[in-house]
């Protein structure tokens, strides 16, 4: 089983399996160019340790299952927000980690990753009111009365 | 700023996409009231597609034009699809049979006017689906020609320019009728639809209005060529034909040979036929034929949806024919029209053979094989079956990839458990009753249920919440979408005990708030099983139940207020 290292935002080197690493579309297709495996470490600039390890990780755990099909309709809303027991413990981490795996799975383009992390998301969302969510990720309310008020009128075709 | 407010939009907006359910906008349009960055990602995400839903007789719903058209709407730029849902008057024939027809006139002239207004607003080119009731507008203007000065909203290009439109879906009903010619339908149908992806052909004349009159025959092959001329269907993704009835008559152009011909050259002839990926045939008189015509270009089909009624042959001719691999099949089987009459049973019960299966086993993902009036169909236990190769469930149980399964079962007593098991099922539908109660007479569907899946050996951990994987939903065959009826079975994988719904209505739509997939996938099998039909679909809000708090949906299913508890004891309060 041939290694890679890659090297994370603050300089650090980690070792991994050529075959978890590749579960990262990006870095797929940049040992596809390169053509052999590189001696060197890959910089990974985006990405700091702890949450490379993280990424890494859940590579690890997933290293063997089929990949996503390529057919899937991205437009579809039939999104379950279903996720396996592993990945939900995988996912109880602080916010600050949470988002930072959706960035880092995002930016090594690992489609399932992210599907995960905006999935345990849309759970913290799902049947809260506005000012519970804007509680639950500390998001200040830039709206006016006014601003808000035209806003939930507008709306109001939506309401059941 | 805030980590969430901070992160990319398109990665917000893949966070707040899995929030959007069909019939169920409350979590979305509370996400447009968060911040403005919310608002921002959120209402692309809510005005996408617009349902306008007219209410009964009197046309669109007040709220609707005061909300929608409000001045300086800044989200309708981002509506890119719209659909006019007009609800069936059917109520008002019996009530006022002569004042019925116009109030249904007036309403279908407001929604029009609606329509036109939104449109002009939203901006044409923008529009990429449109899923409107063509006939009942042409009706509604023809008969009020002096009082309605509305006119109605259909694609510019219609004959002034012959340019491409941007419409991506597209259904056409009253299709086959008589007075349909002079309406905006057919020459839409000669526009160039580049980027249409699903072409909807309805035989009736609208799902609401009119819905129930006899099909006029007279015409089939008026819609096929109209389609045959200039049409370009580059993208067209996606078939269904709905209700297509032929005249008995013996004339020439109305035959379906005439109107397969017409196909051949106008809808075949236009698109790529490697492009077709989903297909679904939909009570028209003549199914078989219409299949076995079809088939020829439909080879690169994923997707079918079939009703058939009597023997299954031609089913399994044209899955043989097939040089595709399904990933998803539906077959709605129904007597036959002449032996529905209870004394007329088929000698024997149609079952589907293995054989039909040859080339889609190893792909199928989803399979739904309905039941209806008391005709056993296709699928025994895994004892070997008497005269022919049917389909059976050790079979099924072999499909590599098979993740949703909703089946007719006979109970299954007994198990060989050193078969290979259902290694990648997700979900199962029994459609057949079952002793309700366990511990009373189900001990067999629970030695099947660990049969089916491992799983039986976790941990009971006590509480069922959205996390818990649904593993089986068992419904009474006497399940009725109208009022009570008896209570039915979940069984999710973490849980040793099942749970029983009092209320399908209101449970089928707590499972589905969580299990989108499941709805998706029951409401393709049997439309009339989805309770969102008889209440308009109000997602599990909570509101207006008995007991029920608002914030009571993280744990939706351990709350006395969904009429849902373990079945084994008392529920705590």
């Amino acid at each position: 089983m041939s290694q890679i290292i890659l090297l994370s935002s603050d300089n650090v080197e980690m070792k991994v399996d050529k075959e978890v690493a590749e579960r990262s579309i990006l870095i797929k297709n940049m040992l596809e160019d390169v053509g052999e495996t590189p001696d060197q470490a890959i910089p990974i600039p985006n990405v700091n340790e702890g949450v490379l390890r993280k990424v890494i990780e859940w590579c690890e755990h997933h290293r063997n299952d089929p990949p996503p099909p390529a057919d899937e309709d991205s437009d579809s809303r039939k999104k379950s927000t279903d996720i396996e027991e592993w990945d939900q413990k995988f996912m109880q981490v602080d916010q600050e980690m949470l988002f930072e795996i959706i960035l880092a799975a995002n930016y090594l383009d690992i489609k399932p990753l992210l599907d995960v992390g905006c999935k345990t998301v849309a759970n913290m969302i799902k049947g809260k009111s506005p000012e519970e969510i804007r509680k639950t990720f500390n998001i200040q309310n830039d709206f006016t009365p006014e601003e808000e008020d035209q806003i939930r009128r507008e709306n109001e075709w939506a309401e059941e | 700023m805030d980590i969430i407010s901070g992160l990319p939009k398109e990665t917000l907006s893949e966070i707040l996409s899995y929030l959007l359910i069909k019939h169920a906008f409350g979590d979305i349009r509370t996400c447009c009231l968060v911040s403005k960055t919310f608002n921002s990602v959120a209402s692309r995400i809510l005005y996408h597609h617009i349902t306008l839903s007219g209410v009964d007789h009197i046309g669109p719903a007040p709220e609707l034009e005061v909300s929608l058209l409000r001045p300086g709407h800044q989200s309708l730029q981002h509506v890119r699809s719209i659909t006019v849902d007009i609800r069936d008057p059917e109520l008002y024939e019996i009530v006022w049979p002569d004042e019925r027809y116009f109030y249904e006139d007036i309403a279908l002239l407001q929604m029009a006017g609606l329509l036109n207004r939104l449109v002009e607003r939203v901006g044409e080119d923008k529009i990429k689906a449109l899923d409107v009731f063509l006939k009942a507008f042409g009706d509604a203007i023809k008969n009020e020609p002096q009082t309605s000065p509305v006119d109605i909203w259909s694609p510019k290009s219609v004959t002034a320019y012959n340019q491409d439109l941007s419409l991506e879906a597209l259904t056409i009903y009253g299709i086959g009728t008589i007075s349909i010619s002079p309406i905006p339908a057919w020459e839409m149908c000669q526009q160039n639809y580049r980027m249409l992806k699903r072409l909807n052909f309805h035989g009736f004349m609208g799902p609401s209005v009119h819905g129930y009159y006899p099909n006029t025959i007279p015409g089939n092959d008026h819609l096929a060529r109209a389609i045959s001329g200039p049409l370009q269907l580059d993208a067209l993704e996606s078939l269904s034909f709905k209700d297509l009835k032929w005249d008995s008559r013996p004339e020439p152009n109305n035959s379906l040979d005439a109107f397969l011909s017409e196909l051949e050259m106008g809808v075949f002839s236009a698109c790529a036929g490697q492009n077709i990926k989903t297909v679904s045939f939909l009570d028209c008189g003549s199914t078989k034929m219409l299949t076995l015509g079809c088939a020829r270009f439909l080879n690169h089909i994923t997707n079918l949806t079939i009703e058939i009624s009597g023997t299954l042959e031609y089913l399994e001719t044209l899955l043989c024919k097939l040089s595709c691999g399904l990933s998803s099949l539906y077959v709605k089987w129904y007597p036959c029209p002449e032996n529905r009459n209870w004394n007329h049973r088929l000698d024997r019960d149609p079952a589907l053979g293995k054989v039909a299966f040859v080339k889609h086993s190893t792909t199928l993902k989803s399979l739904y094989l309905n039941k209806q009036s008391g005709h056993k169909f296709c699928v025994k236990g895994p004892v070997s079956a008497e005269g022919g190769d049917p389909l059976d469930l050790e079979t099924i149980s072999k499909f590599p990839l098979l993740e949703y399964l909703a089946l007719p079962l006979d109970e299954p007593d007994s198990w060989n458990p050193g078969v290979v098991k259902f290694q990648t099922l997700k979900f199962i539908h029994f459609l057949e009753p079952f002793p309700l109660r366990p511990g009373t007479e189900s001990g067999a569907i629970e030695n099947f249920l660990r049969w089916l899946s491992p799983s039986h050996e976790e941990p009971n951990t006590g509480t069922v919440s959205k996390s818990v994987k649904l593993k089986a939903l068992v419904t009474p065959s006497n399940w009725s979408p109208y009022g009570r009826s008896t209570p039915y079975l979940v069984y999710f994988r973490s849980c040793s005990e099942p749970f029983y719904f009092e209320s399908p209505c209101r449970a089928f739509r707590e499972l589905c708030y969580w299990h989108p997939d499941i709805e998706e996938f029951c409401m393709k099998g049997d439309t009339s099983f989805c309770p969102f039909k008889q209440d308009g679909g109000s997602p599990p809000t909570g509101r207006g139940e008995e007991f029920c708090m608002e914030g009571d949906i993280d744990t939706p299913f351990c709350k006395v207020c969904l009429a849902l508890r373990p079945t084994n004891g008392e529920h705590s309060e």
